[in-house]
């Protein structure tokens, strides 16, 4: 059980998309190919077997986009390896964006073809494909508002057509209804402002197609009387409908999440929770390039083409791209959405290239074969000779810029794939829960003390002990130590969360009573300053403040800072830091400790100085196991009577 | 001579009258169990019971000179344990002094209210009527961590107790016990004189005279600070496979009988100094598996342990795992070990029968009791006249059907079933079949050494 001890409703707080595929496949393969896998197994190789399907569906993607099949084979091979999804797509990331990408450019590739074909059957297999992706991932809300965008702005741009009218009108209705289905968005598809755009551009598209008919019916004259009366009435209307919504609650407020998209500051000021996340932070210019590497050059190329010669399906791939490279800049996990539309364009720049470089060099050999042709035949004529030469050089020149760019674009393409194998293979393959290091003598060092610790919870606690830590740890106590948590990864209730955040940062008297009206048997840390593990407790200390802050006014960040602003773990930190309970576990014993061999004991590797507060022994909690590196300690929340 | 003589018997049976625990339904159990016929048939000259407690397994070695005393061929000796004892014993052997093994049977019939007696039936080409032989016993749950809980730097102490005597049927002249204990402190001993504490050996005795059926308690307090590893329970799965492969997986809990760590633990002491602060704890597991294995996993259900290495020898490969968390005192933890062997070490096939015969140790790799073991022998598809040969009786044996890749009416499993083992039941067993149809071993089959899924 999680969520102790509110408990959560797990059909109502989770896409259901990635555990009904992998059951359906699990399914498929042992009752009815008969192969015996295990459901473990299926899922660690879902990331690897969405992204190959991902990898086909680019193809046909940007094959429709660009009518050409030689820029649909590179996308194929450029989303194949490309880092910023790759780092989603490695086996054992069963994650809901291993599937949601593959829905996510599926439904775009539908929606462009029933766009460009004007045909009902495309528009409903696109909300069947927005249906899988509304089961999968929150990312949903990006499809709902790209596509009203799309059609809005193809409607602005004078290129509204009766293919437009029959595949947005039978997307909306059918995705709207179908979305509903999913328990988690339920009534949220019609209520929530984040889908209001759908819903706004689908009356509009009426509107649009209601003034086009009457147009052709009614002459010029009359028209515009008409186009005046009805604008007033529907603008009317518009407002009457918002302002009922609001001021009734039937509309929701944007969510924070959605708010924080587009005003980067809004969730540090308002909603600490989801800017303590790393991967909501916005993303730093290097991270650019290590995800999309000759992608960063060659996107705003493929741009380049779209403006160049514009068509319903590149004016969706321009808007795609404008919006997405906008929301990376927000929040970097959203790399992810970039990463497939910067290779569409990039591979459709590599192709348009390498066609224009490729066509200069193979007319410049056949005005060569020409002339060899009628150099064979004027042999006899030599006075025109040193014209001819003269000509070769201007040619040759051409020539050689061709095959250098031919051989700069090449490079780029190796490059690129090596840059990708070297990210795969360094930061994205390695499980995050076994760390590695290299020793003095080149041997590998493993840190195997997350499922040393966790093993330990499963079998040596009580099977209803109740476990508090951060919430960053929630998902893998209950999946590996199979023990209940108090606050896990769905982060649905914020106060929850916040009180476990108080019950770390406040003193050990007041923490002591917040665990015993939370029922908690054990309280489980991180702490990397022995090994100079980074991620630990301690560095998130702030976020703990922040968000324990939420719900007890009384913690404020200023108190954990010490007069200089700073946040420090040595003496000079702040004492109400050094009295906190997170301190006094993390560092529990750590005084008698010499971790480096000229610096005293008590030296933290991750801070790099000695921690502050020493001698202090512990009286409500006792140590109960601590992992071999120090960077899982377990405590055991004693009893009131079985206190020193 | 005769007075001090006197005193002593009279001390003697003073002392059994105060020790036994003598009430009236024992005395009728007791004669029930064994008619005067056999009581009398034969005379204990000399007995000596051993009894170590340094090892991992207690075990007793019990010298018995005895004569018979009636005419004739000498009927079935009888070896009979008390309650208490009974249920501890986890394996028994008998041998002559020389060495020759000699037959010992349960007497089911005669084992009433927890009470067991074994016969143990000599030689017949034997025409002296004085007979000299050893009866071995290894000992499970017969040792007790007391106090039952202890913090990190105390030391641990165990307690046994037994009888001080041999627990025989027929009179004995004169019997000695030798106690050895792992470590010369020894808090607390029975003081039935004369008993004397060596350096890490007590000897009781000699005691002169002894009636049969004879009981004093004895119980010994002493320190063991070594670990006791403890196979709460093992599943030892074999895939068959006639492709030319043999999979096993051995499925351990793993647990330690000392006394429960209570109070902290810290991690600083432990690794400070493991002697100190670890005592009786235990981190480090040796397997000895076949000579010719491979292929080795070492996994638990959250994945791969990662700590563990191996080494070759020429009989045998000794496979040295670390549990991912030492096990101290009532600790535990859980893991699989999997590893193939080609299936023509293991395997023969019987020209005159045409019969396969599979010889495969029973009992696990790991030198520690077990509590629950199961071992499932999981055939090819088409097995027929499946048979099992064991050196010693099971539990239970039964038969299940496994269901694999392309699997048609599905594999037939062989379970045997056993409790309370000790590494001396570590035996090979023969599991005897026949497989004419080898067309109905698919070629899924081969693959099936990896069959690591259990749901």
């Amino acid at each position: 059980m999680s969520w102790y001890p509110l408990g959560r409703v797990v059909g109502g707080t989770v896409f259901p998309g990635i555990m009904l595929t992998a059951g359906t496949l699990y399914f498929f393969l042992k009752k009815i190919v008969r192969i015996t896998v295990h459901i473990k197994h299926v899922c660690v190789f879902m990331g690897p077997f969405f992204a190959s399907n991902a990898s086909l569906i680019t193809y046909l993607f940007t094959k429709e986009v660009s009518k050409d099949y030689g820029a649909g084979l590179i996308s194929a091979v450029m989303i194949a390896i490309v880092p910023g999804y790759i780092s989603r797509s490695v086996a054992g990331s069963f994650d809901n964006e291993c599937i949601a990408i593959f829905a996510l450019i599926l439904t775009y590739y539908l929606w462009l073809k029933a766009v460009n074909t004007g045909s009902m059957f495309y528009a409903a297999s696109c909300a069947l494909a927005y249906l899988y992706m509304v089961s999968s991932w929150g990312g949903y809300v990006f499809i709902m508002n790209l596509i009203p965008l799309h059609a809005f702005v193809l409607i602005i741009v004078g290129r509204y057509s009766k293919r437009l009218y029959v595949a947005y009108t039978t997307l909306y209705i059918l995705g709207t209804l179908l979305s509903m289905q999913v328990p988690f968005v339920g009534f949220q598809a019609v209520q929530s402002s984040e889908h209001l755009a759908g819903m706004g551009i689908f009356g509009l598209i009426q509107l649009v197609a209601a003034v086009k008919y009457v147009h052709s019916i009614l002459g010029e004259k009359y028209f515009k009387l008409f186009l005046k009366i009805l604008g007033f009435i529907a603008v009317s209307i518009l407002v009457l409908f918002v302002v009922i919504g609001f001021a009734t609650g039937y509309i929701a407020p944007w969510t924070g999440r959605f708010l924080s998209l587009l005003d980067p500051t809004y969730a540090k000021k308002y909603i600490p929770i989801i800017a303590s996340v790393s991967e909501h932070q916005p993303t730093a210019w290097s991270s650019y390039f290590f995800d999309l590497q000759s992608l960063v050059f060659l996107y705003p190329v493929g741009l380049y083409y779209c403006f160049k010669n514009p068509s319903d399906s590149k004016i969706f791939l321009i808007l795609y791209a404008v919006t997405s490279t906008y929301f990376t800049g927000v929040m970097v996990r959203l790399m992810l959405v970039l990463a497939p539309i910067c290779v569409i364009l990039g591979s459709m720049a590599l192709s348009n290239l390498f066609k224009l470089f490729a066509y200069k060099i193979r007319e410049f050999d056949e005005e060569n074969k020409n002339k060899k042709k009628s150099q064979n035949k004027n042999t006899k004529k030599q006075n025109k000779k040193k014209k001819k030469t003269e000509q070769n050089k201007i040619f040759n020149l051409g020539y050689i810029s061709a095959t250098l760019m031919i051989a700069v674009l090449t490079a780029m393409f190796i490059s690129y794939i090596f840059h990708s194998i070297w990210v795969t293979s360094e930061a994205y393959s390695s499980p995050s829960i076994v760390l590695a290091a290299k020793g003095y003598d080149g041997n590998r060092i493993i840190f195997d003390d997350f499922r040393e610790a966790y093993y330990w919870l499963r079998q040596n606690t009580a099977p209803d002990a109740k476990i508090m830590s951060w919430w960053d740890y929630g998902y893998q106590i209950t999946a590996m130590a199979n023990r209940t948590v108090l606050v896990d990864n769905n982060t649905w209730n914020n106060t929850h969360i916040g009180t476990v955040g108080k019950a770390m940062v406040k003193t050990e008297n007041i923490s002591a009573q917040v665990m015993e009206q939370h029922d908690v048997d054990y309280v489980l840390v991180l702490f990397g300053g022995l090994i100079g593990y980074s991620s630990d407790d301690i560095n998130k200390y702030l976020w703990l403040v922040r968000i324990g802050g939420t719900v007890d006014p009384s913690i404020k960040e200023e108190d954990y800072l010490n007069s200089r602003k700073e946040f420090r773990v040595d003496s000079q930190g702040a004492p109400t830091f050094l009295n906190s309970m997170m301190y006094k576990l993390c560092f529990y014993r750590f005084w008698e400790v010499k971790t480096e061999g000229n610096k005293p004991s008590g030296y933290d590797r991750v801070r790099n100085t000695v921690m502050g507060n020493q001698n202090y022994e512990l009286e409500a909690v006792e140590e109960a196991f601590t992992s071999e590196h120090w960077i899982v300690r377990i405590y055991k929340v004693l009893k009131k009577e079985n206190r020193k | 001579m005769r007075v001090q003589q006197l005193v002593l018997i009279f001390i003697v049976v003073l002392a059994i009258q105060v020790f036994s625990d003598s009430s009236i339904d024992d005395v009728q159990v007791r004669q029930d169990l064994l008619n005067v016929k056999h009581q009398t048939s034969f005379v204990n000259d000399k007995v000596t019971k051993e009894i170590d407690l340094s090892a991992l397994v207690p075990t007793q070695r019990i010298e018995i000179k005895t004569t018979y005393k009636k005419k004739g061929e000498p009927s079935s000796y009888f070896v009979t344990f008390q309650k208490e004892m009974s249920d501890k014993i986890a394996f028994i052997k008998a041998s002559t002094i020389d060495g020759s093994t000699l037959k010992i049977v349960k007497d089911n019939k005669q084992s009433i209210n927890g009470y067991s007696v074994y016969s143990i039936n000599f030689p017949k080409e034997e025409s002296t009527k004085k007979f000299h032989f050893i009866v071995e016993l290894d000992l499970i749950n017969s040792q007790m961590p007391s106090p039952k809980t202890v913090t990190q730097k105390e030391d641990l102490f165990l307690v046994y107790t037994d009888n001080v005597f041999f627990y025989t049927p027929y009179p004995t002249k004169t019997q000695k016990t030798e106690i050895s204990f792992p470590s010369n402190f020894v808090k607390s001993h029975t003081k039935l004189t004369p008993t004397e504490l060596k350096g890490n050996k007590l000897v009781c005795g000699p005691y002169k005279k002894i009636n049969g059926f004879s009981h004093a308690d004895l119980k010994v307090h002493f320190q063991n600070n070594q670990p006791l590893p403890r196979i709460k329970s093992l599943t030892k799965t074999l895939t068959v496979s006639h492709f030319g492969n043999l999979f096993v997986d051995e499925y351990y809990v793993i647990s330690n009988e000392q006394a429960k760590l209570v109070g902290e633990f810290s991690r600083l002491d432990y690794s400070r100094n493991r002697q100190l602060s670890g005592r009786g704890s235990f981190q480090d597991v040796a397997l000895h598996l076949h000579e010719k294995a491979y292929g080795f996993e070492y996994f638990d259900i959250i994945g791969n342990i990662s700590t563990s290495q191996y080494t070759k020898t020429n009989d045998q490969t000794v496979i040295n795992l670390k549990t991912r968390f030492p096990i101290f005192g009532e600790w535990k933890t859980d893991f699989h070990f999997t590893y193939n062997i080609p299936l023509k070490h293991a395997l023969s096939k019987s020209k005159k029968t045409g019969l396969y015969r599979l010889t495969f140790p029973f009992g696990s790799s790991i030198n520690a009791p077990i509590e629950d073991f199961e071992m499932k022998i999981i055939l090819p598809e088409g097995t027929s006249k499946i048979n099992a040969e064991t050196p010693f009786g099971v539990d239970s044996q039964s038969f299940q059907v496994y269901n694999e890749f392309l699997d048609t009416t599905g594999r037939p499993v062989l379970v045997l079933e056993k409790n309370l083992l000790v590494p001396r039941h570590n035996q090979n067993v023969e599991i005897f079949y026949d497989l004419s149809f080898k067309k109905r071993e698919y070629l899924f089959s081969s693959i099936s050494q990896r069959s690591e899924f259990q749901e």
